[in-house]
Parts: structure tokens; C-alpha cells; sequence
């Protein structure tokens, strides 16, 4: 225990370079400055709204309609305009897989 | 550069073994008994009853003679003692013929011909005994490209895409990159995947059976009126954070690493490539990883969330979790805690190293927790109900 308290921690793990998200490994409030670690790498960022612990922040503004990638692939398009440090998950994020392999227009913003 | 050792056991056809078994095998459930009594008396050996053997339909016997005939030949196991009835779908004699391919000396027995259960159990200790001393002992350095590394995830959660998937994917990179086998299975949690995972197939035609293993899981349950798809992910999935099917998917395949997808196999079927190969099979983790077994994997890693114990008769199972609380309370259960990188303390790559040398240390002799406390457990993903 008292080892852990010495050690740096991080509040966030991103999972591949290509991601435009991070996700958070404690629980952060609205403007925290949060450092998240890619391998060996830290960036830091303010988040803008709440997110909660295993939830994602967005990592760069992503446009309504936008790609929304971690493990270096799509998860999922924006469904709303989703700014730096903002919290990502289904209110502004909807699946390009929900309904089978095939590309549902119902599911992807126009 | 220097080449990565493992110590295993050098096998007759070439194939390298990291455990020594003698295994007795019933080729049906009648024989379990008479197995189970060989066992008490040769404790050495590995006794593995089980319920299969008869009453299936025609494709569903091929399906189970191939899981055993693979179980006796994954080298693992040294030598083998069959013991069927004497009426049964699967002859001992057969199977003994296809194990014998490897080289490996094979022994049969018959309860109807030997008489009586208790004679056959004296008889089959007189045969396991011999086999015994016909265990070659003699371990040597081998590359570690002859490892074929089998991969589960059982009792996910939060942890699990974050920390131990991602972390294993590490290793599975590695092993592929240095000439080894990674077997990648659980079709039903590609769904959300499918075109990503296709793209990397090595052919088109690859890639389409690829696709053809995923829709037929998908058509299956929409048969019976579920719906994965829809299901997925669950409000407990997305109340811890995952938010679409792909997400959870790729948390899930992400233990298999990034390399191209070199073979895809039917269940309990070896891969004709080394490198990172698709099995067919069910999620349920007992059938995922006995087909593994059968399709000669050595080595299990198995990433846990929650704190899932099982292991197998042949192989070693590491178990890995990046649950802190699960890490401490099933201590016992868990060979590698990856929790540092869920409380922010260590990188997926540090994590993987760890995990690296431990694959390393159980494939040269160090027993896991499964195999320290003596989980054998055993099933095989059946197709239909019995006749």
C-alpha cells in the first residue's frame, strides 16, 4: 500500500496511438487535469464534464458524425458535436454495428 | 539474434510437448468408471472421464472422434491408454490408429472383452503402468516458435478490456513475431468485428470463412429468437463504461494482438499455419478451451475479470486478471496480477513483459495455479441433442 501511495499514478490508460479517445481508471469531475498513459507515454488533459471511473474522455473535438476510435479502431460515430475532454458514451456515440456487418443508415448520422 | 528457449519434451513427429501426460481416455461415457478406477490405482496417469461417445448424430460423432483423437495426440501427452465398451460410435482401435500417427505408444482396452469392469481396471492399471515407464523423461531447449498458445476470457469485467486483454495482446504479438501459434476463438464475441477482423485475414477466402463462422452463430440464436447483437452491450457493460458492441468486442479480441489472421479453423481442428489463427467455437470457456487442446494448443492464458478457477487436463492455465480485488481474494486461483495498470500504475507493455516471462516459465516446467490445485475439467461444444 504504502509503495503504491509513493509511486506516480495515472488517471487514465489510452489503448493505441490512434486513438481519439481515453479511458479513465478513477472517477474525475468536471475540470479536472487528468494525465493518461499510452506504453511509457503521459499526455494530460482538462476534463470539460464529469466521467466516471472505466468511462472515456474525448481526446480531441471529434465533429457531429465523426470517427470515435480506441484499440486503434472505430467503436463508433459522434451524434453530437463532442469536445476536448468531454465525456463519451451513448448519449453521443451510436455503433456502426448494431444491426449485423451491414452499414444501417438508422444507426449512422446523415 | 538471440532465439527465445522454452525446455519441453521433444516428440517422436517433431512436435514439442511442455508437460509429459499419460492420459486415459474413455472413447464413451460407459468406460468412465473403469477409467476413474485405472486413475486411483496409477495416480501419475491423467484419467479423464466424460459423457460424450455415444448417441450423437453422424456429424456430431466426427466432431467428437476428432476432440479426442486431438486430445491423444497434443503433445502434451506422452503416451495414451484408450478404454471404450465394446459397442460405441468411436472404436478405440481407430482412435489409437490416428494417435499412433504421432508416434507416441498408444494402448487399447475393451470392458466386453475383458469381462467385468473390475477386470478391466486390472487390467487397465497393468497397461498404464507399463506406458508409464515408456514416458520418456528427457527435456530440451527448443525454440519458443514450437508453442501453440490458446487464449480465453471467462468472468469479464471493467477489467478486463482495459487491463488483461489488451495486456495478453502484447504477448500474443510477440509469439506470432517470433514464429509461434496463437489460437483466438469465442466467435460470438467477434460480433461488431467481423469486417475489421476480415480485413486481416491473409486471403479473401479466409476472410469469407471467417464471415460464414460469425453469421452462422449470429443466425443460430436469432433461430431461437435471441438477439446478441441487440443484447450487447448489457446495462451492466454500459453502466462500467462500454458503450457500443464493437467497444466490448474489441476489448475482447484485443488479446489476441494485431498480426494478419493466418488460418481459420473448425473446432477442435489444427491450424495448418503458425502465427495468429481463428478456431471456431462457443464462448462458453470450457468447450472454447478443450477445442483448444484438441487442436494441439500447450499452453492456455486465460484472462478473468470476476475470478473464473477452471483448467484443463494436459495444459497449464495462466491465469491473469487486472481485477485488484479479484487479484487478492482468489490469490490462489490467479498466476499474474496485471491490476497495476488499472490503478494507473503500470503500462500495458510492462504488464505484458510480465506476462511474457511467465508463458516462458509454465511452458519449461512451472506448474500454474489450475494444475497445483488439480483442475482437470473437460467439454466439448456438442452441435445437437443426443439420439
Amino acid at each position: 500500500m504504502l509503495e503504491e501511495d509513493r509511486q506516480q499514478r495515472v488517471d487514465g490508460v489510452i489503448l493505441h496511438s490512434e486513438d481519439n479517445v481515453g479511458t479513465l481508471l478513477r472517477h474525475g469531475q468536471e475540470g479536472d487535469v487528468i494525465t493518461l498513459m499510452r506504453d511509457k507515454e503521459t499526455q494530460a488533459l482538462t476534463l470539460v464534464t464529469k466521467v466516471p471511473l472505466g468511462h472515456k474522455c474525448a481526446l480531441e473535438r471529434v465533429p457531429s458524425g465523426g470517427e470515435v476510435r480506441k484499440y486503434g479502431e472505430i467503436i463508433g460515430y459522434a451524434s453530437s458535436v463532442i469536445e476536448l475532454g468531454e465525456h463519451v458514451h451513448t448519449h453521443n456515440l451510436v455503433s456502426g454495428k448494431a444491426r449485423g456487418d451491414v452499414d444501417n443508415p438508422d444507426t449512422r448520422l446523415h | 539474434m538471440l532465439t527465445t528457449l522454452i525446455r519441453g519434451f521433444i516428440r517422436s513427429d517433431g512436435q514439442i510437448g511442455v508437460r509429459n501426460h499419460l492420459l486415459v481416455l474413455p472413447t464413451v461415457f460407459c468406460a468412465n468408471r473403469v477409467v476413474v478406477g485405472i486413475g486411483d490405482q496409477v495416480p501419475d496417469a491423467i484419467a479423464l472421464p466424460h459423457p460424450y461417445g455415444c448417441g450423437h448424430l453422424q456429424p456430431e460423432k466426427e466432431r467428437i472422434a476428432r476432440v479426442l483423437s486431438g486430445l491423444g495426440q497434443n503433445p502434451n501427452v506422452g503416451a495414451v491408454l484408450l478404454v471404450g465398451l465394446g459397442c460405441q460410435q468411436i472404436s478405440p482401435e481407430t482412435l489409437a490408429e490416428e494417435i499412433a500417427t504421432t508416434g507416441k505408444p498408444v494402448e487399447c482396452l475393451t470392458i466386453q472383452e475383458e469381462g467385468d469392469t473390475l477386470s478391466a481396471i486390472a487390467k487397465g492399471v497393468g497397461l498404464a503402468s507399463c506406458l508409464l515407464t515408456a514416458l520418456n523423461p528427457k527435456k530440451e531447449a527448443v525454440p519458443v516458435d514450437r508453442l501453440m498458445m490458446g487464449l480465453q476470457c471467462g468472468g469479464s469485467d471493467y477489467s478486463s478490456g482495459l487491463a488483461a486483454n489488451p495486456a495478453v495482446g502484447r504477448v500474443s504479438d510477440r509469439l506470432v513475431n517470433a514464429g509461434g501459434t496463437v489460437l483466438l476463438s469465442e466467435v460470438a464475441e467477434f460480433l461488431g468485428t467481423e469486417d475489421l477482423l476480415a480485413k486481416r485475414c491473409r486471403t479473401p477466402k479466409l476472410a469469407e470463412k471467417l464471415y460464414r463462422l460469425i453469421h452462422s452463430v449470429e443466425d443460430l440464436a436469432q433461430s431461437v429468437g435471441v438477439d446478441i447483437r441487440g443484447a450487447q452491450p448489457g446495462p451492466g457493460n454500459m453502466k462500467g463504461g462500454l458503450s457500443t458492441i464493437e467497444e466490448k468486442s474489441l476489448g475482447g479480441i484485443s488479446k489476441g494482438g494485431s498480426t494478419i489472421i493466418q488460418d481459420v479453423v473448425a473446432y477442435g481442428e489444427r491450424p495448418a499455419s503458425k502465427g495468429l489463427c481463428i478456431m471456431d467455437g462457443p464462448g462458453q470457456d470450457l468447450e472454447s478451451v478443450s477445442g483448444m487442446l484438441a487442436a494441439g494448443a500447450q499452453v492456455i492464458v486465460f484472462t478473468t475479470g470476476r475470478g473464473t478457477p477452471i483448467g484443463t487436463p494436459i495444459a497449464p492455465v495462466i491465469k491473469v486478471t487486472g481485477n485488484p480485488q479479484t487479484a487478492k481474494r482468489m490469490r490462489l486461483n490467479i498466476d499474474i496480477d496485471v491490476s497495476p495498470v488499472v490503478t494507473g500504475l503500470e503500462s500495458l507493455d510492462e504488464a505484458g513483459a510480465r506476462i511474457w516471462e511467465t508463458l516462458l516459465a509454465a511452458a519449461s516446467g512451472h506448474q500454474t495455479k489450475t494444475e497445483i490445485l488439480g483442475h482437470r475439467e473437460f467439454a466439448i461444444a456438442r452441435l445437437y441433442p443426443s439420439v
